[in-house]
């Protein structure tokens, strides 16, 4: 018989001897795709509003790259074939009966792995035809479903097989079904694992480490293991072209070929006395035992030191992790209790590890928290507070092939480090150097603190960041003045970086006396919402620090891009008000009471802003105050007519549940003006206009 | 013939098989007796490909076995615990075997199943441990391979299908050279089949001999002497135990057989006669003299 006649002959042997995965495959799959898919659209129908073709695009994510269940079951699916392929090694009965047959090692190995690959490829794809085969039954268009699902098996089918490799690997190597299928998920694990942990002592240990987006952080994990490259990769999938959807394919298949490579030249040297053994090659042990116990040192020292912030438990913490993975390590390697404290010498090489990767970080070795660029290196920086401004949120929503929406978002640092260039670097200077004096002398949060990061670029565009920690009071007028600056607006607000033919539509909201309003503006009129937002861009970049010190934003404006208009129209066609909910979350920006020409504007487009409070509405009006034995805040009664008309004319909208960092009206007297239906609306005065008028609580 | 070169395999720290030189000739049959952990089942992976020697080749007229597939075709391996497949019957095991093996015998397999009353149809794992080692010897016979390696094979059958089976063996021998190799400690059945035995002891091979021959070189002698004389009067023989009751001394001894009777007769005895000794007898008096007394073990 030939060798090519002697593998599909082992290989359909092979399948018979599977046909619990094979069940198990199709009923996963099954499940997922066709009932999953009928569920759906039995759901959308009864719920209804949406033609065919929109439900054919909604129930397309089921079987596309943007299905999480996908990645769980191509996981659970590599697992399952790689044990049920590859675990015969650990049996010596059935090692003895394959080895002693006439046939050569790789044809055996071919003839398992290819059963591990055709037999999911091919009930993926009955799956997959069925549930196209429910959606033409329903009456729904299958066009999206057929591009999603064959985009979809031709991502999850490359990664099986990249993740299929890793998990025969590790049944290769070891001789135990247990210990073979925990391998396949340190090999999965290990190094997003380290490089969080490692990140951890970055952000524990370094003072300015830079604590924005682990947006590097997460792009590394991603990279680092297979699974979570799939994991990661599969929200990403979906928005490459046919070109990068190409090249990152082959780069994952020649990962794959790269790992079974290396599968293939264990397997040849793997002897058939290793089955039973925890590893099959000794060498291998430490290999495997070391980086594992230096990394769950590593963990105990960074949860004692996260926790108690004392070197002397975070180095208990470094041994206890470091004794009790060596011990845990060489109990499973000898499948004996009593051998716990075996090989000394690799757990005192464990311990030198984990203590110098410790020191590194401790002692900041590196010299990371002290480093500072000088300001002739400097090009530009930027700075972004966490608080100090009202995030209009950052992102760019899309519209998909299949007609659904997606958010691309962006972090406040991300978007500020962008666009932001500040000149000022002096300012920039001092804020930093007061930062790091409050965070040596230690903070005092009673008294407020404020956090920023700033990013330094260099002449050549090297970037630096870092982290700052600072008490309020030595940078307050530092922060006032780069706020003021257009520079730093422009890296905040995008709306100032915009011409106003991005913007779609306006929609304001604000609470009045009848309640939550929100008023659609200039859905149609292009020319009406362009003067809104030129207006509103200059009286942005006319607010100062000090306005904001006075004054409460008295609502919300937002400005939908051409997507989110769609996306909102179909949520009000869909009569769901939560769906597209993330699309529709950024653009909003504070309103505030100096923005006058702004509000006249949207008056004059149907708005209904009112400021000051209408006496005609004011059928009662009570001051906030606190009682000064139990310190509770009530609201009481103003009855002296003179008090209520200065506060009536006197009175500005106020909201305490907007952002506003520079309000420092702490003093001003908040009163509350009811109408007769109970519905009422704060106001706030300064308090020297009312003193001594304020009857107290 | 298989031939052993400087056989070695270790196991960690433990030699199994030590720089074994053994042949097997075609058209014998080989058994190869051993103590517990001797090397019996270790040698024999070695022979059927499935450990690769640590030193040292196991060849099959000229040609190496390990990864070889040409050269595995000629043997059919049973294991002293054979592999079935799960929930698969008598008739998928031959199946599978008859794709392998190219001159398998599907005909004659069934034929031989139902004289030996198995089931083709039924389960394995619902076959007796008995019935199980019947089926592996029938699918050897049946793959018509040049050589049968057995592994403590004969252990588990009952001796009506043991004479059974040495019929079939026999007859396979005659009919086309089938050349057994059996790996047993069961030395009362081997003494029956084998033509050449192989001694192992701790991964060594005290002998290698055929079995006509060895019982030619080792004697068993019962006599008296003349009084006054003991066994240190016997000059010139090499012997291997001794026993005394009384005046009746009981000897093991090696050598040719008219060696050993001139040298007795050279004392004038008062009495003497040569007892032929069994495998066994054979066995124990060879290892006690590498040190392995069975006594030790039992008290």
């Amino acid at each position: 018989m030939t060798s090519k006649n002697l593998f599909f002959r082992l290989t359909v042997e092979e399948m018979r001897r599977r046909l619990w995965a094979e069940a198990l495959t199709f009923l996963l799959l099954f499940f997922t795709f066709p009932v999953g898919i009928a569920m759906e659209i039995s759901s959308m129908k009864t719920r209804g509003g949406l033609t065919a073709g929109e439900i054919g695009s909604n129930v397309a994510r089921w079987c596309s790259v943007r299905n999480p269940m996908l990645v769980v079951i191509v996981a659970v699916l590599s697992v399952i074939f790689a044990a049920a392929g590859f675990s015969y090694l650990h049996s010596r009965q059935k090692t003895d009966f394959y080895h002693s047959l006439p046939i050569t090692r790789e044809i055996l190995f071919f003839s398992r792995a290819a059963v591990g690959i055709f037999i999911p490829f091919v009930i993926w794809l009955i799956n997959l035809l069925l549930a196209l085969a429910v959606l033409a039954v329903n009456g729904i268009p299958v066009g999206a479903a057929t591009a999603a699902g064959f985009n979809g098996l031709a991502f999850f089918f490359v990664h099986y097989l990249l993740l299929y490799s890793v998990g025969v690997l590790a049944m290769i190597v070891t001789g135990n079904q247990i210990i073979g299928i925990l391998l396949t998920v340190v090999f999965h694990v290990y190094f997003p694992s380290l490089i969080w942990i490692l990140y951890g002592y970055f952000q524990e240990m370094f003072q300015t480490a830079y604590r924005g987006s682990g947006a590097f952080v997460t792009e590394l994990v991603r990279h680092s293991s297979p699974l979570f490259l799939m994991g990661v990769s599969s929200g990403r999938f979906g928005d490459m072209n046919g070109t990068e959807a190409f090249v990152y394919l082959g780069t994952v298949i020649l990962s794959a070929l790269a790992v079974c490579a290396v599968t293939l030249i264990f397997y040849r040297r793997r002897g058939s006395e290793a089955a039973g053994k925890a590893i099959a090659f000794s060498w291998l042990k430490p290999c495997l035992k070391l980086p594992v116990v230096i990394l769950v040192s590593l963990t105990g020292g960074l949860l004692f030191w996260s926790i108690l912030r004392n070197i002397r438990w975070a180095l208990f913490g470094l041994i206890c992790g470091l004794v009790i993975s060596h011990c845990v390590i060489e109990i499973i390697y000898a499948f004996d209790f009593k051998k716990l404290f075996s090989h000394k010498i690799q757990m005192a090489g464990g311990c030198i590890g984990a203590i110098l990767i410790f020191a590194f970080f401790w002692l900041d070795i590196p010299g990371y928290d002290s480093y500072f660029p000088s300001r002739e290196k400097v090009s530009w920086a930027s700075v972004s507070f966490s608080s100090v401004d009202y995030s209009p949120g950052y992102g760019k929503a899309r519209r998909l092939e299949d007609g659904n929406f997606y958010l691309e978002t962006m972090s406040k640092d991300d978007y500020s480090f962008e666009h932001m260039r500040l000149a000022d670097l002096e300012t920039v200077e001092k804020l930093t150097s007061e930062a790091v004096q409050s965070m040596e002398s230690g903070l005092n949060y009673e008294r407020g603190a404020v956090y920023f990061s700033v990013q330094y670029v260099l002449e050549g565009g090297k970037t630096v960041k870092r982290s700052y920690q600072s008490d309020i009071e030595p940078v307050k007028e530092l922060i006032e003045k780069l706020y003021n600056s257009r520079e730093y607006k422009e890296g905040v607000y995008p709306i100032l970086k915009e011409d106003g033919s991005q913007t779609a539509a306006i929609i304001l909201s604000m609470e009045s006396m009848t309640g939550t309003s929100s008023w659609k503006i200039g859905f149609e009129d292009a020319e009406a919402r362009q003067e809104i937002v030129n207006t509103f861009k200059k009286e942005l970049l006319e607010l100062t620090a000090e306005e904001q010190k006075n004054h409460m934003p008295v609502g919300q404006i937002q400005f939908l891009d051409p997507v989110q208009k769609e996306a909102l129209e179909e949520q009000e066609r869909a009569q769901v008000p939560w769906l597209y909910g993330d699309v529709l979350s950024y653009g909003t920006y504070a309103l505030y009471p100096s923005f006058d020409e702004t509000i006249a504007l949207l008056n004059e487009a149907g708005a209904q802003i009112q400021l000051h409070p209408s006496e005609n509405l004011a059928d009662q009006v009570q001051v906030r105050a606190e009682n000064p034995d139990t310190y509770e805040t009530v609201l009481v009664p103003v009855t002296d007519q003179e008090t209520v008309q200065t506060l009536l004319d006197n009175g500005v909208l106020y909201s305490d549940y907007y952002l506003n960092w520079f309000w420092e009206g702490e003093d001003n007297v908040i009163f509350y003006v009811i109408n007769q239906a109970g519905r009422g609306q704060y106001y706030s005065v300064p308090a020297e206009l009312v003193k001594g008028q304020i009857p107290s609580a | 013939m298989i031939k052993a070169e400087n056989l070695t395999k270790r196991f960690e720290n433990i030699a199994a098989v030590d720089h074994i030189n053994a042949e097997i000739r075609d058209g014998s049959v080989f058994g190869l007796v051993g103590t517990n952990g001797a090397g019996k089942s270790t040698f024999l992976r070695m022979v059927s490909g499935i450990l690769k020697p640590d030193e040292g080749k196991v060849t099959i007229d000229g040609k190496e076995v390990f990864e070889r597939p040409e050269v595995k075709e000629r043997f059919f391996y049973i294991s002293d615990d054979p592999y079935y497949f799960n929930n698969g019957t008598a008739a998928q095991l031959a199946g599978f075997y008859s794709m392998i093996y190219r001159n398998f015998d599907m005909n004659r397999f069934y034929r031989l199943l139902e004289g030996f009353g198995l089931d083709r149809d039924r389960k394995i794992n619902t076959y007796s441990k008995g019935m199980k080692k019947q089926l592996s010897v029938l699918c050897g016979l049946c793959a018509n391979t040049d050589y049968l390696l057995c592994d403590e094979t004969f252990d588990g059958l009952d001796p009506v299908m043991r004479q059974a089976v040495k019929s079939l063996f026999a007859n396979d021998m005659e009919e086309r050279n089938l050349t057994p190799v059996i790996a047993s400690h069961n030395l009362r059945e081997l003494e029956d089949i084998c033509d050449h035995v192989g001694l192992l002891h701790r991964g060594g091979i005290l002998l290698s001999k055929d079995l006509d021959e060895m019982k030619l070189q080792i004697h068993k002698i019962q006599c008296v002497l003349k009084e006054g004389m003991d066994f240190a009067d016997l000059k010139g023989l090499e012997i291997l135990k001794t026993e005394r009751r009384g005046k009746l001394l009981t000897f093991t001894v090696r050598g040719e057989r008219e060696e050993v009777n001139g040298r007795i007769e050279a004392v004038n005895p008062v009495f003497y006669e040569m007892i032929p000794l069994s495998l066994e007898e054979i066995f124990i008096s060879e290892t006690e003299v590498a040190g392995y007394d069975i006594k030790k073990l039992i008290f």
